[in-house]
């Protein structure tokens, strides 16, 4: 339940809680682990800018490593490797992968 | 009479392209400038156009990295520059530069322009090279095909390729508008790069670029290893600095000092009147001589060093480091980045924070900029450091640990008031953003070198004699016009005694001060002409000679001090202010921005005198 510590300071800009119903978030994958992105929410503030960056529904996106002070995490895609901070990939639904396809 | 005709019919291409796909360093290779490059997101932020260097018919504009066409949405600073030049030039052609290895999303950029603009276009894939490593080949002839348009696949910096490529451009006009049969999508984008990207090595998922990579950033980032190996980056940079700052100095100033001695004798021999010869060679050379010989040695080291590192793609990392400080004080790691361009220049530095996404967060980083001392002031840092600081044992190694305490300081001011400004004025929500981290790349050592001690020795000669010359004339000229038996710098420097008093230092530092607004390297040339008032200053010569000046003036570690943190956090030089009026269009936030260092260097001198 690691990823359970980032919730707690969790800012006050999103206050919706995930519904965290069938899909899981971004923010849940552990180092190391893949995982295929579902969706990203349109009305989100990144939602423009990953979609630039090939972030589409069906790509695979494997979480490298953190940032040993604070939240940023480092996630690879095709080509590109991006950080996001904890807050940001909460809001992302993936769905879990056991490795590369 | 043909060449008239060439000029006549020239042709303009602008090359668009992801960011840090290597825009800049095909304009480079293709003019033969300098323009500033570097492994990260966001290096260039501003257009530039030159002529090519092979054949003057062919024009091209460098754009900032767009990643994607957004009209009337909400746009990243950078992006709209792009789009602003694509739309203010006139632009026959466009190269978009593709990066081999993420040709997925390079190519969603070519279909969107294709689309919307209706001009003839080239497609260059460069970092070829690179994909191979990491086991990714393109087909160059099958992607061609798809996508109906010519496609090249160079790498920027090999000349010879890349100069076949310039004569194709050059008949790039006349190809017909492509057409628009591919729609442009995401999707349409991404089944075109997998198509056309063929996996070398398909048993092994992970071929050992990737993992060395991968080694490397485990390193880097690493709990205790990522802030070790920044720390010992840095002092070591600084202690590289220092050890051959001081070399290249004596040897330097030995060497101007032969030309001055020889220009006055050529002086005597023609029989100019010693009054001219006295405000040329004791005013205007004097200083242009002292900028020189104190600020380019550190300067030609610091920076080829500095450049290596963003080369090799360090300095996103140190963002990624950084971010939770920076987050704690309601700003964002990418100031970091900008705080390193800082470093070389604080107006680049403030036109740099176009890579942040949040207005709000934006300000922050541009009002905080100038606390990071450029290259203007850390030259003189480091000799008041050496001069003052040092027990005459280890000093290189002692005033590089100086000096990393000042950039400690300054880090340490930036967040403070980063904090305290998103509580008070910048109030707001913190934002989200997206930090790339780039492949690291080797440096390419020795154009690097070329690069950066021709391109920052040509510059600060230049700067010397433009704005040190007149400089050293009007210094000069204060001293020796007299109002009631006292000239007008001891008239000046009297008022300003006052305000000195509370702060620790005298009135001719705060002269010395005020006289470099224009630029920050002029401080310590000034300080001692207005200490020698400016008939003569000592001759170029060894850091003993100096130490004599400033110690009959008084000087002792105290004012040493108070005077290196006026120097660290004072209003920002003039080009400074200029960019943070263009960039923000705003009188008010200009002013701000001038007065907020300078309110916070004067208070933590104030506490310093005070209570210490």
């Amino acid at each position: 339940m690691k990823h359970m510590k980032f919730m707690k300071h969790k800012r006050t800009k999103y206050i919706k809680p995930i519904e965290s119903s069938e899909s899981e978030v971004l923010g849940q994958l552990a180092i190391g682990e893949y995982g295929r992105l579902v969706k990203i929410p349109d009305g989100h503030h990144l939602s423009q800018r990953l979609r630039d960056l090939g972030w589409f529904p069906g790509e695979m996106v494997r979480c490298l490593y953190g940032a040993p002070l604070g939240t940023l995490r480092a996630y690879q895609t095709t080509g590109v490797t991006v950080a996001l901070r904890q807050d940001d990939a909460m809001q992302i639904f993936i769905q879990r992968e056991g490795g590369m396809s | 009479m043909k060449s008239k005709k060439k000029v006549a019919k020239s042709v303009t291409v602008a090359l668009a392209g992801n960011p840090n796909v290597g825009k800049s360093t095909l304009f480079n290779t293709i003019t033969g400038l300098r323009r500033h490059t570097g492994n990260w997101t966001g290096k260039t932020v501003d257009c530039a156009s030159a002529a090519c260097r092979w054949d003057l018919s062919l024009r091209l504009i460098d754009l900032p990295g767009m990643y994607a066409w957004h009209e009337g949405e909400q746009v990243l600073t950078e992006e709209s520059e792009a789009l602003r030049c694509l739309r203010s030039e006139h632009v026959d052609a466009i190269v978009v530069v593709c990066d081999a290895r993420a040709l997925s999303r390079n190519l969603f950029l070519v279909l969107q322009l294709k689309e919307q603009l209706q001009l003839p276009m080239a497609v260059m894939v460069n970092l070829c090279g690179e994909a191979r490593e990491h086991g990714m080949e393109v087909d160059r002839q099958a992607l061609q095909e798809h996508l109906g348009l010519p496609v090249y696949s160079v790498e920027a910096y090999n000349k010879k390729e890349v100069r076949a490529l310039a004569t194709d451009l050059l008949n790039l006009p006349n190809i017909p508008c492509p057409s628009v049969d591919l729609p442009a999508s995401a999707e349409q984008a991404a089944a075109i790069a997998a198509s056309v990207t063929r996996r070398l090595n398909r048993q092994e998922s992970e071929c050992s670029a990737d993992q060395r990579e991968r080694r490397l950033d485990r390193w880097l980032t690493g709990k205790i290893s990522g802030y070790f190996t920044m720390l010992v980056l840095l002092s070591g940079i600084l202690w590289l600095t220092m050890v051959g700052a001081n070399l290249i100095s004596d040897a330097l100033a030995a060497g101007l000092g032969q030309v001055e001695n020889g220009l006055r004798q050529l002086c005597s021999a023609c029989r100019v009147p010693t009054l001219w010869q006295d405000f040329l060679l004791g005013g205007v050379i004097r200083t242009v001589f002292w900028v020189i010989a104190v600020m380019l040695p550190p300067m030609a080291i610091f920076f080829p060093l500095f450049s290596a590192l963003e080369d090799l793609g360090y300095l996103p990392r140190v963002a990624f480091l950084l971010d939770r400080p920076f987050a704690r004080c309601r700003a964002c790691g990418k100031q970091a980045l900008t705080m390193c361009m800082g470093l070389g220049c604080n107006s680049v530095g403030v036109m740099g924070c176009r890579i942040i996404d949040s207005p709000r967060e934006r300000k922050i980083a541009m009002l905080t900029n100038s606390f990071v001392p450029c290259n203007g002031r850390l030259p003189t840092l480091s000799l008041l450091i050496t001069l003052f600081f040092t027990f005459g044992c280890l000093d290189a190694a002692v005033s590089a640990l100086g000096l990393l305490l000042c950039l400690c300081l300054s880090l340490a001011v930036s967040m403070g008031t980063s904090y305290a400004l998103s509580r008070t004025l910048l109030r707001g929500e913190d934002s989200s953003f997206v930090l790339e981290l780039p492949p690291y790349r080797r440096p390419r050592w020795g154009q690097l070198l070329v690069r950066s001690i021709l391109d920052r020795t040509l510059k600060i000669m230049l700067r010397a004699i433009q704005i040190s010359a007149p400089a050293g004339a009007i210094v000069w000229g204060l001293s020796h016009i007299t109002i009631g038996g006292l000239s007008l710098l001891d008239h000046l420097s009297g008022a300003l005694q006052g305000p000195g008093a509370y702060l620790g230092v005298d009135g001719v530092i705060l002269l010395a001060l005020l006289l470099s607004f224009p630029a920050n390297e002029l401080f310590l040339p000034l300080l001692l002409m207005l200490y020698r008032n400016g008939t003569v200053i000592e001759p170029l010569s060894a850091y003993a000679k100096l130490r004599e000046v400033l110690l009959a003036a008084g000087w002792d570690r105290g004012i040493a001090l108070c005077a290196m943190i006026l120097v660290l956090f004072h209003f920002p030089c003039a080009t400074t202010l200029s960019t943070i009026y263009k960039e923000s269009r705003s009188l008010r936030f200009t002013v701000l921005s001038a007065l907020l260092p300078l309110a916070i260097g004067a208070a933590l001198c104030f506490v310093f005198f005070r209570f210490l």
